[in-house]
């Protein structure tokens, strides 16, 4: 798999980085793309997006992405982040349902 | 009845957390009416008394408060009575049959709350919460849910793919794959599953 986008968010009051990677779509079949998406430690998370398209499917695997930051604990308390601030943007769009907290629209 | 042994999902993982949360509508409801079950039981007959107990009356055999019958070794040869005699009428108080809440007459029975059914249209895989947090994530309505709660939704995502790709058409494909990810989405900001509706053509759902 090959990473097409990835990106490092800092941790309030840690030396450590997030590391979040976006893999290329691939096919699995007709009409069967799938996008791999990686938060590294302490998110941890993973998922595997499918679309119809490779364009949907990387779409959507944004939008999991995310979603997957943006209501994580970590970002609700303000210590996760990007750019030197925390709770804040995080260099990708929020989720609509996210506006609230994370009035950052796609 | 069997005894009603609850499982706590927060405690499952892996494949035992996946079987728990795709129970049937079956399964539910009969684990449904024992918890009722167990609450009755407790209720009336103290707490443990359905794992104490050798013969006691279910809600619907009971036509009058009912006393149970305990294994004589369990409270050490002492069986506990219901509270029956305790009441002593006053002095020139009526005695007999008109006096219906001491002597004579039981009192009616305890009506026992029916249970509704399911709603039409409700998804026994993933009940609408709040009723699932309260389980899983001990209630509280907090913005924040737990970890668990995020598994969940990985589930609902990959169920819902599946969903998804059984539709005739690639334009019903996408359209479903479009709401997975607003319910994927959902879920982890709310920890709400099966909301909002997944786009599928009526039979093709599932």
């Amino acid at each position: 798999m090959n990473i097409i986008a990835e990106q490092q968010l800092d941790l309030r009051d840690s030396e450590a980085k997030v590391v979040v990677r976006l893999f290329a779509p691939e096919q699995k079949g007709q009409d069967l793309w799938v996008c791999r998406h990686e938060i590294g430690e302490p998110i941890g998370e993973m998922l595997e997006t499918e679309g119809v398209t490779s364009l949907q499917a990387l779409a959507l695997a944004v939008k999991g992405l995310s979603a997957a930051l943006y209501s994580h604990p970590l970002y609700r308390e303000g210590r996760l982040g990007a750019f030197g601030e925390f709770g804040d943007y995080l260099g990708l769009p929020a989720p609509a349902q996210y506006q609230r907290f994370a009035p950052f629209p796609f | 009845m069997m005894p009603y042994n609850p499982v706590d999902p927060a405690s499952l993982e892996g494949d035992d957390l996946t079987n728990w949360y795709l129970r049937s509508p079956q399964e539910i409801e009969q684990q449904r009416q024992a918890s009722t079950q167990q609450r009755y039981q407790d209720f009336f007959y103290g707490d443990g008394a359905d794992r104490r107990t050798a013969n006691v009356a279910t809600p619907s055999q009971t036509s009058s408060l009912a006393r149970p019958v305990v294994d004589s070794g369990t409270y050490g040869g002492r069986a506990p009575v219901l509270q029956q005699a305790s009441y002593v009428a006053p002095a020139g108080a009526a005695d007999g049959p008109s006096c219906a809440t001491c002597h004579g007459a039981p009192p009616p029975p305890i009506p026992v709350p029916h249970l509704p059914p399911f709603p039409s249209g409700w998804d026994a895989a993933f009940p609408t919460l709040p009723v699932l947090r309260d389980i899983i994530g001990g209630g509280g309505g907090s913005s924040k849910p737990p970890e668990h709660d995020r598994k969940q939704c990985e589930i609902q995502q990959r169920r819902d793919g599946e969903i998804c790709a059984r539709q005739p058409t690639s334009r019903a494909n996408a359209v479903c794959r479009g709401t997975a990810m607003d319910r994927y989405s959902h879920c982890l900001d709310t920890g709400e599953v099966d909301t909002p509706r997944l786009f599928t053509i009526p039979g093709y759902s599932r």
